[in-house]
């Protein structure tokens, strides 16, 4: 099973901000779950994400090399 | 309770708590993230046969009562610590075998991927999906084969986040190998029986491995098979088995929080990582998920409540029964029944509080049923006097999950101190026991409910 390409560049567009890991799973419910974790695993190979106390993430910088 | 049968699997164990009434199986298909929320309503552990997305199942919510657990045993509810304790002491070394099921299908290379499995989603505050029901298995030339249970956050496909912060023997092992910028290969079994599960939720000294704990409280060898892809060995009945190595990166990446084992959202920490190299699993596989906080402390419940019968015999107390109370985490409330001589109720309590996971302790006497919690207080209510019979202890050692204790105030690697009590709730002495002596309703044996209703 191959990441939604799609969906890797909304999840990517909406990591621009904190959030918490709930907020990604409500954001795109209209989607199946393991697709969101698929494209969570391609953001967390393609990005550095920053993480907060309370355990938000956002996208810190694009990785230099896979 | 229905006994195990002999070399029972996970699957003989779902099945005997089905028979015990104490799960329950769906057909209706459900999402992982909303399993632990079910769980929550269910009064009865969830076998989940459809799962939205997954051809593997799902079940939680196995040990979340004493009850559960005890059925999950085969052993009397309030024989467990008894039982443990037995077991503890007659270790029986595990058997190796050459075929395992949970071998039956082999993932390797490319075709590794852990969105196969579906790692629920589990507290509104948690850093991701989590793995909460993997025993880690890895081996040690100087201790041995080792045992015990970690949590594991989902980051991608072929890697999980380890939580790895407090002192462990897999942190032991895992420090061995990152100081000598080496990997560690372990092997993580998901959906073992809950004699291999609750063996390896126990601290068994260094140099213990906790399979010997689970043969004794089996009462026969587990059966255990080599990793494909690493040499650490693993139950051979074990549903799902994930191997690969813990990275020689130390505590640099994120994970969590998650929702520990105190019943609070714990904090964002700095973890190894562990990359996957094969996940193996039985066919038509059962994903367990633990769900916390109870599931978690009923698992150690009974080993605290051994430690407990242990120190009130070498503290020369005769115990006849110790409660680790659920409000308490399974470990840090307890209550012990004994059979008391002048003095003993305030020796008991230096005894229980002494353990380091033990914070608050109450001692009755051995007409009392404490597995009533009605009967606990109304011992506390009539046989103590607080000016007397409650004993605090300051400056003992503490826990940082206990905020309580302010942890965030603490310097770097500073441990934490605490305030323990204990309620001596025995007939004090002097007071003759005819004192108390309990009403009972007059023809109480003649009278039957059903020759009226």
């Amino acid at each position: 099973m191959q990441p939604d390409s799609k969906l890797v560049r909304d999840l990517e567009e909406f990591l621009a901000r904190p959030v918490f890991f709930k907020e990604v799973l409500t954001r795109f419910s209209e989607h199946k779950y393991r697709a969101i974790l698929k494209a969570w695993s391609e953001i967390r190979l393609q990005f550095e994400l920053g993480r907060d106390e309370s355990g938000r993430y956002w996208i810190e910088a694009r990785k230099n090399s896979r | 309770m229905t006994p195990a049968t002999s070399n029972e699997d996970f699957r003989g164990m779902l099945r005997r708590m089905e028979h015990d009434g104490c799960l329950q199986r769906t057909s209706k298909r459900i999402s992982p993230q909303f399993i632990s929320a079910l769980c929550s309503k269910v009064p009865k552990a969830i076998f989940c046969e459809k799962v939205d997305g997954y051809s593997i199942r799902m079940v939680g919510g196995l040990y979340w009562t004493r009850t559960r657990l005890a059925s999950a045993l085969g052993w009397p509810e309030t024989e467990l610590a008894k039982q443990f304790a037995k077991a503890v002491s007659r270790p029986i070394p595990p058997v190796m075998v050459n075929k395992g099921a949970c071998q039956e299908i082999v993932r390797t290379g490319d075709d590794v991927d852990l969105t196969e499995l579906p790692i629920p989603f589990m507290h509104e505050k948690d850093g991701g999906p989590y793995i909460s029901a993997g025993v880690a298995f890895a081996d040690d030339p100087e201790f041995g084969p080792n045992a015990g249970c970690y949590r594991l956050m989902f980051r991608t496909e072929r890697e999980l986040g380890i939580d790895l912060f407090t002192a462990s023997d897999l942190r032991r092992y895992y420090s061995k190998a990152y100081e000598a910028g080496k990997p560690l290969p372990i092997a993580v079994a998901i959906g073992v029986h809950a004699y291999e599960h609750m063996a390896a939720a126990y601290k068994a000294p260094a140099g213990v491995n906790e399979m010997d704990i689970a043969g004794a409280l089996r009462g026969e060898a587990v059966q255990i098979v080599r990793g494909k892809t690493v040499d650490v060995h693993v139950p051979a009945n074990a549903e799902i088995v994930l191997e690969g190595e813990l990275l020689p990166n130390g505590w640099t990446a994120d994970e969590g929080p998650f929702g520990e084992f105190a019943g609070m959202q714990g904090d964002l920490k700095k973890n190894p990582l562990f990359r996957i190299s094969a996940i193996t699993m039985r066919k038509d596989a059962i994903f367990q998920s633990l769900h916390m906080p109870w599931e978690n402390d009923w698992l150690n419940g009974p080993a605290t409540e051994a430690a407990c019968m242990r120190v009130l015999g070498l503290a020369g107390v005769q115990a006849v029964a110790v409660r680790a109370t659920e409000g308490g985490c399974c470990g840090w409330s307890v209550v012990a029944a004994i059979k008391k001589r002048a003095g003993e109720g305030k020796n008991a309590l230096a005894a229980l509080l002494a353990l380091p996971v033990v914070k608050q302790a109450i001692v009755t006497d051995d007409d009392i049923d404490i597995y009533d919690s009605n009967e606990v207080e109304w011992a506390v209510t009539f046989r103590c006097q607080a000016d007397k019979d409650i004993v605090i202890l300051s400056g003992m050692k503490g826990k940082h999950v206990d905020p309580s204790v302010r942890p965030w105030d603490l310097k770097p690697g500073e441990l934490p101190t605490t305030a323990k009590f204990g309620i001596d709730a025995t007939i004090p002495e002097g007071i003759p026991a005819f004192r108390y002596e309990r009403i009972v309703p007059a023809f109480k044996d003649q009278v039957r409910a059903e020759d009226y209703l």
